[in-house]
């Protein structure tokens, strides 16, 4: 099929709006808002793939934004009501993946992302500045049953998401593999979670391949700095 | 202006850059871009996300994608999108204040509708309405208010021309040569030359001419914006009838690379129009001056300056009264090591009809601002807006027709003498068009070693020396 004929541009639609509706499921949305209520003294920032995405929440939740597209005016502005406390929340795609010293936030979201170990870790290293009496906590939003839980599993072959502390594997340890093609020291969840399925509960639930098609809410990284 | 990704362009034996022109007469280019601006014929009023859209269907079944785009790029420049201002900013500003004030207040048992219920009672605007509004400054939300579309034909020239400019946005230095040029042709290049505010050198070469251009990439700063003055001069390149065009190209991660084009390249000038194009700036400027005395000369003569060099004056004010005319050339701020070198010239050979305008910016650096302040004809000015710097550029310039020595404090000598090293006989037995460097002095208070000095001092009477940085009027009379 060539990607420039009537029935590729079709497929390729397809396959974008596949992803689209496993960026942003209901449960997703849901289990977003539970976890802003939670923390809605904290400072959380949310992070999604792509601008779409965070423009369609910033509407529904009117909640602030912060993208290659904002005004470096507004965006400095943004920040600095961040860091005061007056905004608890940002919603960023990825252009708070990093080179933004962002000190105050103690809370992270992670809604969408790529399969990148390096995007993951970076983002984990947003909410990792050091605080005094600072306790940071990691959420992972991802859609069971979808391509994007591969995804998941693959972004997290870091070591700062091992429950033991595991020897510094090289790049090509960390190149990740085809999506069903998960490591056999991956299989079982590797740090502490916390399933938070539609009715948002707090006990673990079943291995996140059993699962249906719901939220799984997942804290790998918590830690104290 | 085409960006890196939709440049297309080959490399020969790994060293010579060729973009890959396209024929202006191929049919398929020719539909396509037939169609792209089809489009943006009909849809003024439509947001610029839905217009990408359309065109993105265009771009995906034409022969050569990328060729598309890059002529879709081009359409889009010259599209006019419509600007809503702050009224989004400050939409969202006081939206996010309060859902951030509601949120913290909230319980943890709250639904969404009540927080958006409470959040909607304290908005300027109704909920819908925010949300629809609330990135109305997106540039995909802009709507479409004009277009200055081209034919086919001439946006496929536009699009050559613009595979050689992007190139050129990276270019170390820029060699133009040009064989035998007509007196028009090079007078109107090396006029956008000046317009341009490129650092070059111009040089005789047998009966041609030889423009070494530096390029943005040896610029230390202001690099995007020199580089798209470089590339519009490439534009005016092709008024010449024959030429060829040489630039040292540093592509990021790539090897150098070295760009060569001629006059069989199928490339158009941007401006085929009659020679006389004046910078809106310098338009403005004489607007505001307000001044009947003084009429712009947007074309003045070329002029010799020191030993060989050229010089092509950015424009000149002729006086109404008498008839003589005074040039006028700009240094900006990355015309640094020009303006020192026009300085050594200028002291070695006065010019009394030519005046020097320093951008400020230049004159901040303490050595260049004393070098400043002992030169004569020199008048600052700041971006050149309507304003201060058009009168003291007039104010030089009358000063320099009228041949009155003033301080910068305006102390004229009681006795209006000018004393000269060299007398005006003896001057005109020499050169009677470039007369040697006078000095010129105050006669109360000059010191010997003053008089002693090649170039020309200039003092008042009550000793005020380079104080400021303006320099003194003066004018050297010639026989």
């Amino acid at each position: 099929m060539c990607h420039r004929s009537e029935d590729g541009r079709q497929a390729f639609a397809a396959y974008r709006e596949q992803k689209r509706i496993a960026f942003t499921a209901e449960a997703k949305i849901e289990a977003l808002w539970r976890l802003l209520l939670r923390h809605r003294r904290d400072r959380i920032l949310v992070f999604t793939e792509d601008n779409d995405t965070v423009h369609r929440l910033s509407r529904l939740f009117l909640l602030p934004v912060i993208t290659h597209q904002t005004p470096p005016k507004e965006r400095v502005s943004l920040l600095a009501q961040f860091a005061s406390g007056a905004l608890p929340v940002l919603l960023t795609s990825k252009v708070l993946n990093e080179g933004v010293d962002v000190p105050d936030a103690n809370v992270g979201i992670i809604l969408s992302g790529s399969g990148s170990v390096r995007e993951h870790v970076q983002r984990l290293g947003r909410i990792l500045r050091k605080k005094e009496g600072k306790r940071a906590t990691l959420y992972e939003l991802c859609t069971a049953v979808a391509a994007e839980h591969g995804v998941s599993e693959r972004r997290r072959q870091h070591r700062a998401y091992q429950k033991e502390p595991q020897p510094r594997r090289g790049p090509a340890a960390l190149r990740p593999g085809p999506i069903d093609q998960v490591p056999s020291d991956m299989s079982e969840p590797t740090g502490p979670e916390e399933h938070v399925p539609g009715d948002m509960s707090e006990a673990p639930g079943p291995s996140p391949r059993a699962r249906g098609p719901r939220a799984r809410a997942a804290s790998p990284a918590e830690d104290e700095c | 202006m085409l960006t890196r990704d939709l440049l297309v362009y080959r490399r020969v034996k790994g060293i010579r850059l060729r973009p890959t022109f396209v024929d202006p007469d191929d049919d398929d280019h020719i539909a396509t871009a037939g169609a792209l601006i089809e489009l943006l014929t009909h849809a003024a009023g439509e947001p610029r996300g839905a217009v990408d859209e359309a065109a993105d269907a265009i771009c995906g079944e034409a022969r050569k994608v990328k060729v598309a785009r890059g002529l879709y790029k081009l359409l889009t420049d010259r599209c006019e999108w419509d600007d809503p201002g702050d009224t989004a900013m400050e939409l969202r500003a006081a939206a996010f204040a309060r859902s951030a004030a509601v949120l913290r207040d909230l319980s943890e048992e709250s639904s969404l509708s009540d927080y958006l219920a409470a959040v909607a009672a304290g908005l300027p605007r109704p909920l819908a309405d925010v949300r629809a509004h609330l990135y109305d400054d997106l540039a995909e939300h802009r709507r479409l208010l004009s277009a200055k579309l081209p034919s086919p034909a001439a946006l496929l020239a536009r699009y050559n021309l613009a595979l050689a400019q992007g190139l050129v946005l990276y270019a170390g230095s820029l060699d133009v040569r040009a064989p035998s040029p007509g007196p028009l042709e090079l007078r109107k290049l090396l006029r956008w030359l000046r317009f341009s505010r490129l650092v070059a050198e111009v040089r005789r070469d047998g009966d041609g001419w030889h423009l070494r251009i530096e390029g943005p990439a040896a610029q230390l700063d202001m690099q995007k914006k020199y580089g798209l003055q470089l590339a519009t001069f490439l534009g005016a390149v092709p008024v010449l009838g024959k030429f060829t065009v040489e630039a040292d190209i540093d592509l990021p991660r790539q090897p150098r690379a070295r760009l060569y084009l001629d006059h069989k390249d199928p490339l158009k000038a941007l401006d085929d129009g009659p020679l006389g194009h004046i910078p809106p700036e310098i338009e403005l400027g004489m607007a505001s001056l307000g001044d009947a005395r003084w009429t712009l000369d947007p074309m003045p003569e070329l002029r010799h300056v020191g030993a060989a060099g050229m010089c092509v004056p950015d424009f000149a004010l002729r006086d109404a009264t008498t008839g003589k005319s005074v040039a006028v050339e700009l240094f900006h701020r990355w015309h640094r090591h020009a303006l020192l070198r026009r300085l050594d010239e200028l002291a070695a050979r006065p010019d009394p009809h030519f005046l020097v305008g320093v951008d400020l910016s230049l004159a901040k650096d303490d050595a260049l601002a004393a070098r400043l302040a002992t030169a004569p004809q020199v008048f600052t000015f700041n971006n050149f807006r309507p304003g201060s710097a058009w009168h003291r550029c007039s104010s030089r310039s009358a000063t320099c027709s009228e041949g009155q020595v003033t301080c910068p404090r305006g102390h004229v000598p009681a006795d209006s003498v000018i004393r000269s090293r060299s007398r005006p006989d003896r001057m005109s037995e020499r050169s009677p068009r470039r007369p040697k460097p006078a000095a010129l002095t105050c006669p109360r208070t000059s010191p010997r070693s003053r008089l002693r000095a090649r170039r020309p001092v200039l003092t008042c009477p009550r000793g005020h020396l380079g104080s400021d940085r303006t320099a003194l009027r003066v004018r050297i009379v010639p026989p």
